[in-house]
C-alpha cells in the first residue's frame, strides 16, 4: 500500500490523533485532571488551529514523499502520551505526590481575602470549609476558627500513629506539575455517642485507607499556630468533580 | 589549477559517498532499535497473556508512582501545546505576511540597543514560554538582530504582563517583582550581547520549509504549512522534555532542594537545578516559588527566572529549533549568569 510509505499520512494521522485527544478532554470535563479551568479556552484554540492544519495536511497528502526511520521514530514520540493516557486513565494526583512535594500545613496568599468572604455553607451546626479555607482563617483570624465544628473534605494519608491522619488536598495555580499539597492533621478516635458523649472505636466496615475520599466532621484546635481537627465523624465519599483546589 | 580542482571536486565526491554511508548506517541503526523495541513489547504482551495476568496490569496501572508520572507529563504536554500552537502560528505568519526589508526598517539594528528592545517585545508578543521559541526562531530569519532573538527567547516569558501580575499575586510584594523583573532583563540583554554571533545561519537550524514557493497556495495556506512544520518539530521535543521533566519530578524529593538550600551559595544553585527539572509554566512557578517560606528572596527570585529560561522541556525545543553549539552556549551562559547575578544578589542582602 503505497499510502502506508508516504511520510504526509502519518503526519495527517498525529493531527487527527490529537484533535480527538483535546476534544475528549474537553467532553468528559477531564482536562481539569491536568489543568486549571483557565487554560480551556487556550485548549479550544489548540484544537481549532490543529483543525486549519489537518485541512492542509489533507491537501499535501496528494503529494508523495518517501517515509523513513526518522519519521516512524517521530510517530511513535507524538503517539506515546496518548496510549500513556489510555492506558493508565489517570484521576487525579494520589498522596504520593504530597509526600514527594511536601505537605504544606501553613497557607497564607494574596487570594486569602477572597476566600475568606467567599460564602461559608453550613451543614447543621458545622460550617463547611476546605482544607485552604481553614489553613487560611487559622493563620490571619484564628479566634473565628478556634473551637468551631467544621465539616471538611480530603484524601486520606495515614502515618505512623493509628488514632491520627492527615487529610490532603492538592492547590493549583496552572497545571498539575505546580500542585502544592495542603493538609490538616486530623485526630479520630472513633465515633461520638451523641447521647452519652463517648467514644466508640470504629467497627471494620467503616474502616478507611490511604487515598480514600473522607468527609470529616469535627472541631478545630489550634495548638502553637497548627491547626488540627478532632474529628467525631469520618465518612468515605466519592470524590469531588473538581479534583484540586484553585 | 586544473588539478586543484579535480582534486577538491574528487574530495567533494568522496566527503558526499562518506556522509551518505554514515546517514546509512545511523538509518541502519535506527531500524533494528525499532525493530527490537517492537520484538521486545510483543513479547511482554504475549506474556501477560500467556500467564493469564491481564487483570495484574490494572493493578500496575493504578501504582501511584505511574498516575504522578502519567498526570505530571500530560499536564506539562496540555499546557504547552496549545502554546506551541499558537506561537507556530504567529511565527508562520510572520514568515509569509512580513518582508524582510520591512521588519529591517522597523527595528534597532544596534548590538545594544536590538537586544534591549528584543527583552521588551514580551509585550508585543506576548507567549508563553514554549511558544516564543518558534516566534522567535521566525523573527532571527526575518532579519532581527541576533542578539535582540536571544533577548526575546530568553526575557519573554518573564517580561511580560501576565507573569509580572502573577508574581505580585504570589508575594503581594513589589520587590520581588522589581527583582524578577531586573534579573530577567539583565540576563536576556547580556547574553544576548555576549554569544549572539554576526551571522545568523550559526543559530538556526535548517529544517524543510515544506512547499516554499509554491505558487498555487494561498497565503494563508501558507501560512498553516509553516504553522503545521513548526509544530510538527517542536512539538516532538516538547514531548520527550515533558517526560524527562515528570520523571525528575515523580522520583525526586523537592525537600532535598530545600534542605540544601539552606547555604546561601547551595541555594542558588540547588533552585537553579530544582527549576530545570521541574518545568513550570512561567505564570504559575511564583505560586510554588512563595511556598519555599525558609528560603532567602533571592534564590525564589533565581528560581523564577531560571526555570522560564531552561527548563529541560524548554532545553529540547531548544535543539529542535537551533543548531547544538549554540544551544550549549545559550544554556552555559544562562546558568553562569544567573548563579553569578544571585551570588551578588545574596550578599547584598537578598
Amino acid at each position: 500500500m503505497k499510502i502506508f510509505k508516504n511520510r504526509q499520512f502519518y503526519e495527517f494521522l498525529i493531527i487527527i490523533f490529537y484533535i480527538l485527544f483535546f476534544i475528549s478532554l474537553i467532553f468528559t470535563g477531564n482536562f481539569k485532571i491536568f489543568v486549571k479551568n483557565f487554560y480551556f479556552p487556550y485548549i479550544v484554540i489548540g484544537v481549532l488551529i490543529l483543525v486549519f492544519l489537518l485541512t492542509i495536511e489533507i491537501k499535501k497528502m496528494k503529494n508523495f514523499k518517501q517515509l523513513n526511520v526518522y519519521d516512524i521514530f517521530s510517530f511513535i514520540i507524538f503517539l506515546f502520551p496518548l496510549i500513556l493516557f489510555i492506558l493508565v486513565r489517570p484521576t487525579a494526583l494520589p498522596t504520593y505526590a504530597a509526600l514527594k512535594r511536601g505537605i504544606q500545613t501553613e497557607f497564607l496568599s494574596k487570594d486569602i481575602l477572597k476566600s475568606l468572604q467567599e460564602k461559608i455553607e453550613t451543614e447543621g451546626k458545622y460550617k463547611k470549609l476546605t482544607i485552604k479555607q481553614l489553613l487560611a482563617l487559622s493563620k490571619s483570624k484564628p479566634e473565628e476558627i478556634e473551637e468551631k465544628d467544621v465539616s471538611i473534605e480530603g484524601m486520606v494519608y495515614k502515618g505512623e500513629e493509628k488514632e491520627k491522619f492527615t487529610l490532603i488536598r492538592f492547590l493549583i495555580t496552572c497545571c498539575a506539575a505546580d500542585a502544592t499539597p495542603l493538609g490538616v492533621e486530623v485526630e479520630y478516635k472513633g465515633i461520638k455517642e451523641k447521647s452519652t458523649g463517648e467514644w466508640i472505636p470504629p467497627e471494620e466496615k467503616e474502616e478507611f485507607k490511604n487515598e480514600d475520599w473522607v468527609n470529616v466532621k469535627g472541631k478545630v484546635k489550634i495548638e502553637e499556630g497548627k491547626v488540627k481537627i478532632i474529628a467525631e465523624e469520618v465518612k468515605k465519599t466519592n470524590p469531588p468533580s473538581d479534583p484540586y483546589l484553585y | 589549477m586544473r588539478q586543484q580542482d579535480f582534486e577538491n571536486k574528487n574530495f567533494e565526491k568522496y566527503n558526499f559517498k562518506n556522509m551518505e554511508k554514515i546517514k546509512q548506517k545511523k538509518e541502519e541503526t535506527l531500524k533494528k532499535i525499532l525493530i527490537s523495541i517492537g520484538v521486545l513489547f510483543l513479547f511482554f504482551i504475549f506474556n501477560l497473556w500467556q500467564s493469564g495476568s491481564f487483570s495484574q496490569l490494572n493493578r500496575i496501572v493504578k501504582n501511584p508512582k505511574l498516575q504522578v508520572f502519567t498526570i505530571v507529563s500530560l499536564a506539562i504536554l496540555i499546557e504547552g501545546f496549545p502554546f506551541i500552537l499558537i506561537g507556530s502560528l504567529i511565527s508562520g505568519t510572520i514568515e509569509v505576511l512580513v518582508s524582510e526589508d520591512k521588519f529591517k526598517k522597523i527595528l534597532p539594528q544596534g548590538k545594544f540597543s536590538s537586544a534591549v528592545f528584543g527583552s521588551f517585545l514580551g509585550f508585543l508578543f506576548p507567549v508563553c514560554s514554549c511558544g516564543e521559541i518558534p516566534v522567535s526562531r521566525r523573527l532571527m530569519k526575518k532579519g532581527i538582530p541576533t542578539p535582540g532573538g536571544i533577548s526575546y527567547l530568553l526575557a519573554t516569558a518573564i517580561i511580560n504582563p501576565i507573569t509580572l501580575f502573577s508574581t505580585y499575586l504570589a508575594f503581594s510584594s513589589l520587590k520581588m517583582v522589581f527583582g524578577r523583573f531586573l534579573i530577567a532583563f539583565i540576563v536576556s540583554v547580556f547574553v544576548g550581547i555576549l554569544i549572539a554571533p554576526e551571522d545568523k545561519s550559526e543559530i538556526l537550524k535548517e529544517y524543510e520549509e515544506g512547499h516554499k514557493h509554491d505558487e498555487n497556495l494561498s497565503k494563508f495556506e501558507r501560512i498553516f504549512i509553516h504553522s503545521g512544520n513548526d509544530f510538527l518539530i517542536m512539538g516532538k521535543y516538547l514531548i520527550i522534555g515533558a517526560t524527562l521533566a515528570s520523571l525528575f519530578s515523580t522520583f525526586t524529593s523537592r525537600e532535598v532542594f530545600i534542605a540544601i538550600g539552606k547555604n546561601k551559595v547551595l541555594s542558588i544553585l540547588s533552585m537553579q537545578i530544582l527549576s530545570i527539572i521541574l518545568s513550570l509554566c512561567s505564570y504559575a512557578d511564583a505560586f510554588v516559588a512563595s511556598s519555599f517560606t525558609y528560603l532567602p528572596d533571592i534564590s525564589k527570585i533565581i528560581f523564577m527566572i531560571s526555570g522560564p529560561m531552561m527548563s529541560i522541556s524548554l532545553i529540547l525545543v531548544y535543539f529542535a529549533a537551533f543548531k547544538e553549539k549554540f544551544v550549549k552556549k545559550l544554556l552555559v551562559s544562562v546558568f553562569l549568569t544567573l548563579f553569578i547575578l544571585g551570588i551578588i544578589g545574596s550578599f547584598l542582602g537578598g
